[in-house]
């Protein structure tokens, strides 16, 4: 009952994708959220010597025997990394990067409970204020933003702080309007190698990358940085794909579900031959 | 013994044989590159019957000639014999991602001929597949979305660095790290081609595998950003199956009525009063 089998693997891995799809739909409207697709495989197929003794040689178009597969798997997920359309927002502390495969460098909380270094496209940043009265930049989690050394903290007493298009800090204290600090941005070329932790922010896994990992990372320099102000990049789902990836899913497992009941009642015409 | 017993169990087997097949079909139904299997069912092979008696001779002696006349052929029953793979193309459609990438045909001179991309499998032979849903890897080499390499001309792995490369209609890739030509397998009889899993074929015949580009008459273009779908029809799989079913069912209730014929025969007829 090998169909039984197929049809209930295959009903796993389409809800699968199901929850793909789901998960992309309910982060249409995260900042800096990159759409996730993944395409079938398919499974392991057995080679089974059904062809009789007294009937060698009889004619046929393939080798020999009959290849019995067994149903289909989800393959790699594959972020799409084209950037998303810039929504402006008038918030200061908002920035957009606006080319493809850049990243602002944050903190997020590693599985050991320290802090490791993660990479975002969300530039909503907030001021937090630390206990002896500083101000430090951060996401909207809480986390830190990584500046020039380390996490971005300012002097409490400012009357105003902007980011500007080169992801400088720019703080102004007295009518006096100065530089502060640099948003740390890098360049990841092969944007494959980000693990998604949350919606939108990325890890990587040094141990598994099989390089050192400042050969996959470059440094951007601030007058390259090309920042869009008071602004956020929107995510880049596409709904009329992610809606028919859903209908085209749920058909599919419409379908395998009944190839599982129709293998169901053949067991069961075989349970009722006495 | 009834004949009939065996035939109908055999409709049996190769009815559930057929439906594991379709099953995977309708599994594979959004598998980008896959091409469904279509079943042969062949009849087991001719059986000549023979009537088998002894005539008497009206003579004084009431001699007795053996005599043997032959009934006609009968076959007993069916197995299924062959999962031939459909080597059609499959719809084209855009997905989006630069790794994508779809085999569109053109002309090719022989009937049977087909077109594959050339990947390594795990243990370093070269294996063919339509599925063009690749990635890059952690080192940067292209691969398949199982992790198996992409092949260029020369047999080698092709390193991009990024996802952001080009690959125009003839195949070659435009990348920071490797430009090269992606390799394009063809075979004359995509049928010596067997399954492998994770869409993988091997060739299994006699004739070896040529480079498509070295081959007169075939053509072919290389879509970038598109996939080539499944060419599994649901609607199609989903009628094969129904059909299978009520064959497997009318066999068992085959096997059912001869099996009241054997009651008949050992509680009736045979009864010992």
């Amino acid at each position: 009952m090998r169909n039984m089998y197929n049809a209930a693997s295959t009903m796993a891995e389409l809800q699968q994708r199901i929850n793909l799809t789901s998960n992309n739909l309910s982060n249409q409207n995260t900042h800096g959220y990159k759409a996730r697709q993944s395409e079938f495989s398919s499974l392991l197929h057995q080679q089974v010597d059904n062809v009789l003794d007294y009937d060698q040689g009889s004619p046929r178009l393939t080798p020999d025997g009959i290849r019995v597969g067994s149903g289909a798997r989800m393959g790699n997920i594959n972020m799409n990394m084209e950037t998303g359309s810039i929504q402006e927002s008038g918030r200061a502390l908002d920035v957009a990067i606006q080319d493809d495969n850049r990243f602002f460098v944050i903190n997020g909380p590693a599985e050991n409970g320290e802090l490791e270094e993660r990479y975002t496209r969300a530039g909503n940043f907030y001021l937090s204020e630390q206990e002896n009265g500083d101000m430090m930049l951060t996401t909207n989690e809480g986390f830190p933003a990584i500046g020039e050394d380390g996490a971005v903290v300012l002097d409490g007493d400012f009357d105003d702080v902007s980011i500007n298009q080169n992801g400088e800090v720019e703080v102004t204290r007295g009518g006096e309007t100065a530089v502060e600090d640099t948003l740390e941005l890098v360049d990841i070329p092969n944007s494959r190698i980000l693990e998604p932790v949350d919606a939108n922010s990325f890890a990587i896994n040094a141990d598994e990358l099989g390089q050192p990992i400042e050969d996959v990372l470059a440094d951007v320099a601030p007058e390259d940085a090309n920042l869009y102000t008071k602004a956020l990049e929107t995510s880049n789902v596409d709904m009329g794909r992610e809606m028919t990836q859903m209908l085209e899913a749920q058909r599919a497992y419409q379908f395998n579900a009944r190839s599982l009941t129709i293998g169901d009642q053949m067991l069961s015409s075989i349970s009722n031959m006495r | 013994m009834l004949r009939g017993f065996n035939t109908a169990g055999a409709g049996m087997m190769a009815n559930q044989r057929y439906q594991d097949s379709l099953s995977n079909n309708m599994s594979n139904a959004l598998t980008p590159g896959f091409k469904q299997d279509r079943s042969t069912f062949r009849a087991f092979p001719e059986m000549l019957i023979q009537n088998v008696e002894s005539r008497n001779i009206p003579t004084e002696n009431g001699l007795q000639l053996p005599f043997r006349n032959n009934v006609g052929t009968i076959n007993s029953g069916t197995y299924l014999q062959e999962d031939v793979p459909l080597f059609t193309q499959g719809d084209i459609r855009e997905t989006d991602l630069s790794t994508d990438m779809a085999i569109q045909n053109g002309d090719l001179p022989d009937e049977n001929g087909f077109l594959f991309f050339e990947v390594q499998n795990e243990e370093g032979d070269v294996r063919y597949t339509r599925n063009g849903n690749f990635t890059v890897d952690g080192e940067g080499f292209l691969t398949t979305n199982q992790g198996h390499y992409v092949l260029d001309e020369d047999g080698n792995p092709i390193e991009t660095g990024t996802e952001n490369f080009e690959v125009q209609q003839n195949g070659q890739v435009t990348s920071p790290f490797d430009n090269a030509l992606l390799g394009i397998a063809y075979h004359e009889n995509a049928n010596d081609f067997v399954k492998e899993g994770d869409n993988l074929f091997a060739n299994e015949g006699d004739v070896a595998v040529e480079d498509a580009r070295a081959v007169d008459g075939v053509g072919f273009q290389i879509q970038q950003n598109h996939l080539e779908e499944s060419n599994v029809s649901p609607e199609q799989v989903m009628a094969d199956m129904t059909r299978a079913h009520r064959m497997f069912d009318m066999n068992q209730q085959v096997v059912k009525t001869f099996d009241k014929s054997m009651e008949l025969a050992a509680n009736q007829v045979g009864r010992l009063q």
